[in-house]
This record gives structure tokens, C-alpha cells and sequence, in this order.
């Protein structure tokens, strides 16, 4: 039987089922192996936390629903992706709703002037989604429609009627915005631009 | 004493273990929990409301048949096995643009009854605005015995989520209401279109 001074090497150092033939010392004391282990955990927890946290972070962002609205002045020109707009008017006249729609509702209409910029604009300018708002931050919805005889051009201004039905104490406090809307909404990443029109 | 010792901890390893498993077996019960939409209780002919909806139900009506109208021909009678509960309510939005799901009606026995899905009634799936009281209207189709206690309850037809809501109204009819009018239904209700 020949001796392998190896194999005691190789051997887990705490199993202690056979003694030890080599006499070693303790690599690290028991103090000072307990100090590493609460800096490892110190270093984990934290690095865990943080993980998660980092985790969440990009999961919510495919939720997100931050806006990044810009104010329009009154008769002010905005661009929204490849549509320049502007609000022309409103009617606050409050025609009687239809006998469908909630009591206490009056239409109003806004008309807006949109011109594509590009081919691109051409297909967006119909995919505008539009809602109106009132200081409080309630928000309706609102429809636009344009004429179907008039097809978008580049560089050529056309005009869409949004309406929507609002109460009748706020017809003349209510603002339009304009936010990117259906396919349009899902193209970029980060906050959705918004165009708000003061009036 | 060694080997004593190992025993022991081995037992109570394969315990720990054990309890573990049997925690883990809560977990999903509690996430389901946790998505279980905030409740808002209240009663027929009161405002039942939350941040994002408010519901008024005006009306019960229960009958074994319905009929509705039509102008160009015969009106459509439906009858049914069990009976009819016609509910009206008017909802408005609290905060946007407001479409009402997951529509349903709780029984006393914990039941649980959808709309009655026929295609002669039609759904009120209108989409409701801030500050405006829309109307609504629910037909559901239940056995005769499940109408004592029956609670409606309404949610949102977005995704939901931890701070989703819903409002669960009590349709007065516990009782001696429920059983005379679960034993005495109109014989017809005519729909309004």
C-alpha cells in the first residue's frame, strides 16, 4: 500500500472523521471568519435590494405613464411627431346633447388645424387621439373626425372637428390636448408628448 | 453524542425544510389576495363610489320573462327556466374615461352569476365620463332560489392591478322581499331600447 501525502490535501479540512495525520493551524480564527461573513451579508442584502429594485424599475417602465405635456398658447402652433397643429376655435355654444348621452351633458366642438409635415404625418394625422381636461385634472373623451372627401397631404393644413360632451358649467374651462393615439401611442419609449391648448 | 447531535439536526433540517414547504403553500393565496380589488359596499338607491367610479342603483326589477320590443315586427318574448333580474344603475367616472367589467352578481350561497349573455339583450358597455351620470342596465339569468341576497357588483374593464376597485351593492332583497319576489316574478318585463 503506498502512501499519497496528496490525498490529505484534497480532504474537506472539517470532516473529522479520520484525524488529521498533518498537524495545520486554522487559516482564519473564528472571529475573524465571523467578521467576513457579516461584511459578505452586509455587501448581499443590499446588493439583493437593489437588484430587485433595478428589477422593478425596468418592468414598470413598459407601464409607464409619464407625459410630457406642452403648453400651446392661444392661436400657438405645436407639433406633435410629424403633425403640426393648431387650435382654430371653439363652440361653447352647448348645443342639446342627443337623449343617449348623460344629463347634464353639452357638446362642445374645437377645430383644429392639422398639416402632416411628411409621408409619415400623412398616416398619423388620423391617429391623433384627442381629450379634453379641466383644472382639477378630470379628463374626457373627445372624438375627432375630418372631412373623408379630403385626403392628408404633406404641407397642406386640414380640419378636424374634436368633440366631445362635458358639463355644462365647464364648456368654457375645459382644454384640449392632443397625445399621440393608437398604433402611434406604442412607437417610442419614454414619456408620451402631450399638447395642451390654452385658451 | 456525536452522532446524536446529527440525528437531531438532521430531524430538525428535514423539519424546517417541511415547514417551509407547508409556508410556501400560502403564497399564491396571498398574492391572489393581494390583486383582489379594493371593495366599496353600499346599498340600493345610495351613491356606492371609489376614486375612479361611482354607482347609483335606482331600480330592481325581477320577472320570468322578457320582451322586447320591436318596431317593424312581433316583440321578442324570453323566457326563462329560473328569473329574470333587471338592474338599473347610473354610473358616472370620478377621475377619466370610465368602462365598466367585470360584471357580476353574488348570490347569499357565495354564487356567482354573469349577465345573462343572450344576444336579444344587449350589454351596457357604454364608456362613462367624469361628472355625468350615465345609465345602465343589467339582466341577469339566476335560479329562483339564488335571488335572496343577490349583491351586484361592478369593476373596471382595464387591467387590474393592487389598486383596482370595485363596488359591490346590496339590491334589498334579503328577506321576505327576495322569497315573495322570488315566488311572485312579473310575468314579463319589456325591455327598453
Amino acid at each position: 500500500m503506498t502512501y499519497d501525502p496528496l490525498e490529505w490535501t484534497v480532504r474537506d479540512p472539517l470532516e473529522d472523521t479520520v484525524p488529521d495525520p498533518v498537524p495545520r493551524r486554522k487559516r482564519l480564527s473564528d472571529g475573524r471568519r465571523r467578521a467576513i461573513e457579516v461584511a459578505a451579508l452586509l455587501l448581499l442584502i443590499p446588493a439583493l435590494l437593489a437588484t430587485e429594485w433595478i428589477d422593478d424599475d425596468h418592468q414598470a417602465r413598459n407601464w409607464q405613464t409619464h407625459e410630457r405635456v406642452t403648453v400651446v398658447r392661444r392661436g400657438g402652433i405645436a407639433t406633435l411627431g410629424h403633425v403640426r397643429l393648431r387650435l382654430l376655435g371653439r363652440d361653447t355654444t352647448g348645443s342639446t346633447t342627443r337623449a343617449a348621452t348623460p344629463s347634464g351633458a353639452v357638446t362642445l366642438k374645437l377645430v383644429v388645424v392639422a398639416r402632416p409635415l411628411d409621408a409619415q404625418g400623412v398616416k398619423d394625422v388620423d391617429q391623433v387621439g384627442y381629450t379634453v381636461r379641466d383644472r382639477a385634472g378630470h379628463v374626457w373623451s373627445a372624438g375627432g373626425s375630418s372631412d373623408p372627401d379630403v385626403k392628408p397631404q404633406v404641407g397642406t393644413d386640414g380640419q378636424v372637428t374634436v368633440t366631445a360632451q362635458v358639463p355644462g358649467n365647464l364648456i368654457n374651462t375645459v382644454v384640449l390636448e392632443a397625445r399621440p393615439g393608437g398604433l402611434l401611442s406604442q412607437k417610442a419609449p419614454g414619456p408620451t408628448p402631450v399638447l395642451r391648448f390654452a385658451h | 453524542m456525536i452522532t446524536l447531535k446529527k440525528a437531531a439536526a438532521a430531524v430538525l433540517t428535514v423539519g424546517l425544510m417541511a415547514a417551509a414547504m407547508w409556508l410556501y403553500t400560502f403564497k399564491p393565496h396571498l398574492e391572489d389576495k393581494a390583486q383582489h380589488p379594493l371593495m366599496s359596499r353600499g346599498r340600493l338607491g345610495a351613491v356606492v363610489g371609489n376614486r375612479d367610479f361611482s354607482v347609483k342603483v335606482s331600480r330592481v326589477d325581477v320577472a320570468s320573462a322578457i320582451t322586447k320590443p320591436d318596431a317593424l315586427a312581433k316583440p321578442t318574448v324570453m323566457r326563462s327556466l329560473g328569473i329574470f333580474l333587471i338592474v338599473q344603475a347610473q354610473i358616472k367616472s370620478n377621475k377619466k374615461p370610465f368602462m365598466t367589467g367585470h360584471i357580476r352578481l353574488e348570490t347569499q350561497s357565495g354564487d356567482e352569476y354573469g349577465p345573462s349573455g343572450r344576444a336579444a339583450i344587449p350589454d351596457s358597455d357604454n364608456e362613462y365620463q367624469p361628472m355625468l351620470w350615465g345609465p345602465a342596465q343589467y339582466v341577469f339569468e339566476i335560479p329562483k332560489d339564488r335571488l335572496a341576497g343577490a349583491r351586484l357588483v361592478i369593476g373596471s374593464a382595464a387591467l387590474q392591478n393592487e389598486l383596482s376597485a370595485e363596488t359591490n351593492v346590496d339590491l334589498g332583497l334579503s328577506g321576505a322581499k327576495g322569497a315573495r319576489l322570488a315566488a311572485h316574478p312579473a310575468a314579463s318585463y319589456e325591455l327598453r331600447t
